[in-house]
């Protein structure tokens, strides 16, 4: 059986179901609901100050917490706070954003481009060795 | 000249209701429920499906503000759907079944024996595709029975292209495999 077969054959999928359904049946019965449960925004959802002064206090008790725990941690450094495979996945930029959060001087990267001329013969050797793992 | 009347867009439709339109709703529904119940009773909702089709729509016009067309409405419903499905089988209340009902649905202009073969391919079709995992049982469908495009699914699945393409891929591995 062939892709455009197996397509064809799921074309007939619940042709059943969609042939028997009252649809003004359903729409009316949809719209009971509708009334009788109304959509309720929660109040503070209503107002887009309260939203921005909820999302700031959410970002201050979270920092508090980063924090805290630092001081609690007997001051390990940051980076440990973090689960090693989390900040393996994190760019240069949010690594940086996250020093910068905790208030810790962030370091300055350089990037450098080296190319096999730079390389001394150790490094050249090393470097062999783990290309052929 | 007379002005030439269009049937108003999903988004307009949405946008009457959002002001108040009740017959925007209806409308809607009128044009998308055979739809979602055909995708729901495929994705092996049984017998519940007239029920999952209203609930999927009443959750959609609750949840409307949530809706800010990453896909289209028509695939927006199936992935709530979906959802409903999903915690229909949660709660456990009501176990779905594997409709067997399509026998009436195969071309009775064909010969008795195709006709029992394709019978017997829908069925085992119907199976294993309430067997697939969701994510790719949902792209299947959406792809191949309701003749979406990848980028409309993914954006209703909250994935991306390539992984859509590849969920369909492995889908349709797994469904000739059982077919074949």
């Amino acid at each position: 059986m062939d892709e455009r077969q197996l397509e064809h054959l799921a074309q007939r999928l619940g042709e059943r179901a969609e042939s028997s359904l009252d649809v003004e049946r359903t729409a009316r019965a949809v719209l009971k609901r509708l009334r009788e449960e109304p959509v309720r925004a929660v109040w503070w959802r209503r107002t887009p100050v309260l939203q921005s002064l909820a999302a700031a206090a959410v970002v201050v008790l979270t920092a508090g917490i980063l924090v805290t725990n630092h001081v609690l941690d007997g001051g390990r450094s940051p980076a440990e706070l973090f689960a090693p495979v989390e900040l393996q996945e994190l760019s240069l930029e949010e690594l940086e954003e996250v020093y910068d959060s905790l208030f810790v001087e962030a370091p300055v990267y350089e990037l450098v481009a080296v190319g096999l001329h730079d390389l001394n013969e150790n490094e050249l050797e090393e470097l062999l060795q783990l290309m052929e793992g | 000249m007379p002005e030439v009347q269009r049937d108003p867009s999903d988004a307009d439709l949405i946008e009457a209701w959002r002001g108040g339109e009740e017959a925007a709703a209806t409308e809607l529904v009128r044009r998308h429920a055979r739809a979602v119940a055909r995708y729901l009773s495929a994705a092996g909702a049984g017998e519940d499906v007239d029920d999952l089709v209203q609930e999927t729509l009443f959750r959609a016009f609750r949840n409307l503000a949530g809706y800010r067309g990453q896909a289209s409405f028509r695939t927006w419903l199936m992935a709530i759907g979906s959802n409903a499905l999903k915690d229909l089988r949660r709660r456990g209340t009501r176990r779905p079944t594997v409709a067997l009902e399509e026998r009436d649905v195969v071309d009775e202009a064909s010969d008795p024996h195709a006709e029992t073969a394709a019978r017997d391919a829908v069925e085992r079709l119907e199976k294993a595709v309430a067997a697939l995992p969701e994510m790719q049982r949902d792209v299947f469908l959406l792809r191949a029975q309701q003749g979406m495009e990848y980028e409309d699914i993914a954006g209703a699945l909250d994935t991306s292209v390539g992984a859509a393409r590849v969920h369909y891929h492995h889908a349709v591995k797994r469904l000739k495999k059982v077919l074949e």
